[in-house]
């Protein structure tokens, strides 16, 4: 019996079967739908934006692992994420000069200092988004041009459509009627699906991915419970004379003709950049909610999401020191 | 009743749960350590050559949180020397070659009294060496001593056990029902508690309703006991963390006795109280949960302290497949052996064989800040930050961080996705931060 070779190791012996490689494989999963989705509607640009941002993402990573002489199919899947995260967030058609700085930048940011921490404050997504916002606004008509994912350009006519504005735009309109009238018009554009409208789709596919995401354990919804929270309270605090029906309409416009529900889903809740403890991700949503409401309605027109996360995440530092010892047992 | 954080793990209790409890065969050799309790290892009171009856001291205590070493068997000292330990590698123990079965000799009185004062019961814990497991494996007598009625106001029996492959407590509880219940009784009537919880968790439905009937046959003897659903989740078991989730308040690990009011033991102890109090009888007997995908025959097995692992394991069936890892007391927080020459001791409460294809083993990546340990950390640490600054040897920012706070469960490091071993790194740490005091002090004292 005793010539068994043992093996001693430390308790515990068991782990969960949730691997760091397995959560970003989940959320590569529930991305890749959403990129279908870009490439099917804006065709062309979107592929053109998403490859070269995966490439010049990726690219960096490939020479260090060559370096090191390792394989191609040493790069973990978080990089795959990252990538293809930042493609999404960027419009379709930007021009590939800005799409290979942002990735580059991206580089900078989110993979080479993860061996310290305190560095890696400000959503590395977000910070690009801005950065590129700020220095190519105008050639890229970035907070009006076409996205892979959800923009303002929403509430435009979209070709082949048999009905105008599409129903963000239809229920934006009708914040102005009674309360009464514009819940039953939202009732009444919310029951008509129309299969090829992209933001219903959008809205759709991302509230599926997120779900998809919470189901598989790979998402922490702590950031979006607070991130809606904050948009409901701000949007109540600015229209709070105009009636119910206006605050709904305000908050599903600003919530769903927006890039709000994509930064909430995906990257409010990345998870080098969020607060560590539950309530301290909670005010860091519910932060972001209000600073989107608010810097959307002093930048009429603009897509804040990008702008309202980066603020955000620079107080983290702040928020975890004040929730630091918060639930602790002494 | 609920805690914060912890876990639902999969119990995996379908390889023994309907199974008897066996008794192992009687051992023809046994190594009695001498460390079967925390605290003080006892001191062997007999050299090579003596002959010692069961039931026989052969290691004296030392110190108050300590306690005597009874012969399990029959039979003659062969060696006292440094053996190997189920938890802290060496030990010093006594290797008694076992007489015969049927030639045993030793024997047990009956007491026949009712009601023992609370005195009598301290003595009674003490010569019988009875060791409560729920809180660190220390003498019951060290717990008991100096304790009066108007001391206990709430007396928590555990009955909980939410560790993967164990259940002994379940299996001692349906076969000593009766032993349990009226040792709960004697000690009830000694301290004279408002309140006598069971604490038994949700999964245990049997063992509910068969305490809920016995109760209801005398609900007079019993008017001030209540069963308790605890919830099942890891690590409901810890003292600290039970009596917080049944008082719903929180708790100072080191004053649990002096602010709350709360006497807390688990079934298995107040069995062990039983047969102390009832026979004199010492405590030489562990129940085990011999289970795992890795033996031939999982089963219940009530042992001797002293018996070697090897001969348990053989008793059932030995290993099926390619097993190299064998854990004694739980795949979460249990110790992992170098070898079967390993003696069972007093506070033991399984061994699991685990094949090599079912164990994790891969390795450590780098931190993501996933936050799963401190959600799900008991007792509302960050451990991430612990591990960060326990692996950056900064001891005294580790204590500003709460790191005696931790119950050592072993959760943060169950959870992560990044496999980092963060339990490890904290036990580490403070037994570093223990290790500088004691310097600390003696410089202290030398200057």
């Amino acid at each position: 019996m005793n010539q068994f070779d043992l093996a001693v190791s430390i308790h515990p012996y068991i782990h969960t079967p949730l691997s760091k490689g397995a959560i970003f494989l989940n959320r590569l999963l529930a991305l890749a739908p959403l990129a279908l989705l870009a490439i099917y509607h804006y065709g062309m640009m979107a592929l053109g934006t998403i490859l070269v941002t995966a490439f010049f993402v990726l690219l960096p990573t490939y020479i260090s692992l060559k370096l090191k002489g390792r394989r191609l199919a040493d790069i973990e899947h978080e990089n795959y994420y990252y990538a293809l995260l930042m493609a999404l967030a960027l419009p379709a058609g930007t021009s590939y000069p800005a799409v290979i700085i942002g990735a580059l930048a991206l580089n900078l940011l989110a993979f080479f200092p993860r061996e310290a921490n305190s560095v890696r404050i400000i959503n590395p997504v977000a910070l690009v988004s801005c950065f590129l916002a700020m220095a190519f606004n105008e050639k890229m008509y970035f907070f009006n041009g076409p996205r892979p994912f959800m923009s303002a350009a929403w509430f435009n006519p979209l070709p082949a459509e048999s009905y105008s504005g599409g129903f963000l735009f239809n229920i934006h309109n009708e914040g102005g009627a009674g309360a009464g009238e514009s819940v039953r018009k939202i009732i009444e554009l919310l029951s008509a699906w129309h299969p090829c409208h992209y933001g219903e789709l959008s809205i759709t596919l991302c509230a599926a991915a997120f779900i998809f995401l919470v189901f598989k354990s790979s998402v922490d919804s702590a950031p979006l419970i607070g991130a809606a929270a904050g948009l409901g309270a701000a949007v109540t605090f600015n229209y709070y004379g105009g009636g119910a029906g206006v605050i709904i309409s305000e908050f599903l416009s600003h919530a769903f003709a927006s890039m709000f529900l994509f930064y909430s889903c995906f990257i409010l809740t990345d998870y080098y950049s969020s607060p560590m403890r539950f309530s301290a991700r909670v005010l860091y949503g519910f932060l972001y909610g209000v600073l989107f409401a608010f810097l959307s309605a002093s930048f009429e027109g603009r897509d804040c999401a990008n702008y309202s996360l980066a603020i955000a995440s620079t107080c983290v530092p702040l928020i975890d020191n004040i929730f630091n010892s918060g639930g602790r047992r002494e | 009743m609920d805690f914060h954080g912890g876990l639902k793990l999969p119990l995996n209790h379908e390889l023994t749960i309907d199974k008897p409890l066996i008794l192992a065969k009687p051992p023809r050799r046994v190594c009695v350590l001498l460390s079967q309790h925390s605290g003080s290892p006892a001191v062997a009171s007999v050299a090579k050559g003596d002959r010692v009856g069961l039931f026989d001291v052969i290691a004296k205590a030392i110190g108050a949180v300590s306690c005597d070493v009874h012969s399990p068997v029959s039979g003659v000292v062969e060696a006292v020397d440094e053996y190997a330990h189920p938890y802290y590698k060496y030990s010093q123990g006594i290797v008694i070659s076992a007489d015969p079965p049927g030639e045993e000799t030793g024997s047990l009185s009956f007491n026949e009294s009712q009601r023992f004062d609370i005195d009598e019961i301290v003595e009674r814990a003490k010569k019988c060496s009875v060791i409560d497991t729920v809180s660190g494996n220390k003498p019951l007598h060290s717990k008991l001593s100096g304790l009066k009625p108007s001391l206990v106001h709430y007396f928590i029996v555990s009955f909980v056990q939410n560790e993967p492959y164990i259940h002994n407590m379940e299996t001692i509880s349906h076969n000593y029902m009766d032993e349990i219940i009226s040792s709960i009784s004697y000690l009830s009537d000694a301290l004279s508690p408002a309140f006598v919880f069971l604490a038994i968790p949700y999964h245990m439905i049997k063992l509910i309703t068969a305490v809920d009937n016995k109760l209801n046959k005398n609900r007079a003897e019993y008017k001030n006991f209540k069963i308790v659903r605890v919830t099942d989740k890891y690590p409901q078991a810890n003292e600290l963390i039970l009596a917080s989730s049944i008082l719903k308040t929180k708790i100072n690990p080191s004053k649990i006795l002096q602010n709350h009011k709360c006497l807390i033991l688990d079934a298995s102890t107040m069995f062990h109280l039983y047969e102390a109090l009832k026979f004199n009888k010492p405590q030489i007997d562990c129940h085990l949960t011999v289970s795992g995908y890795g033996i031939t025959r999982p089963a219940n097995v009530k042992a001797r302290i002293g018996t070697y692992i090897s001969d348990i394991v053989e008793q059932c069936g030995g290993f099926c497949g390619n097993v190299n890892s064998v854990i004694v007391d739980g795949l979460m927080s249990g110790y992992s052996q170098f070898t079967l020459d390993v003696p069972i001791i007093k506070p033991n409460r399984s061994i699991t064989v685990i094949p090599t294809e079912r164990l994790s083993s891969s390795g450590e990546e780098k931190c993501m800040r996933c936050k799963k340990c401190v959600d799900r950390c008991p007792m509302g640490l960050n451990p991430a930050r612990l591990n960060f600054i326990s692996r950056s040897s900064a001891h005294e920012k580790a204590v500003e961080e709460g790191i005696y706070s931790c119950i050592e469960c072993g959760v943060c490091s169950y959870i992560c996705p990044s496999r980092i071993n963060i339990a490890h790194s904290i036990i580490l740490s403070k037994k570093m931060i223990l290790e500088a005091n004691i310097r600390r002090r003696k410089m202290n004292e030398s200057i």
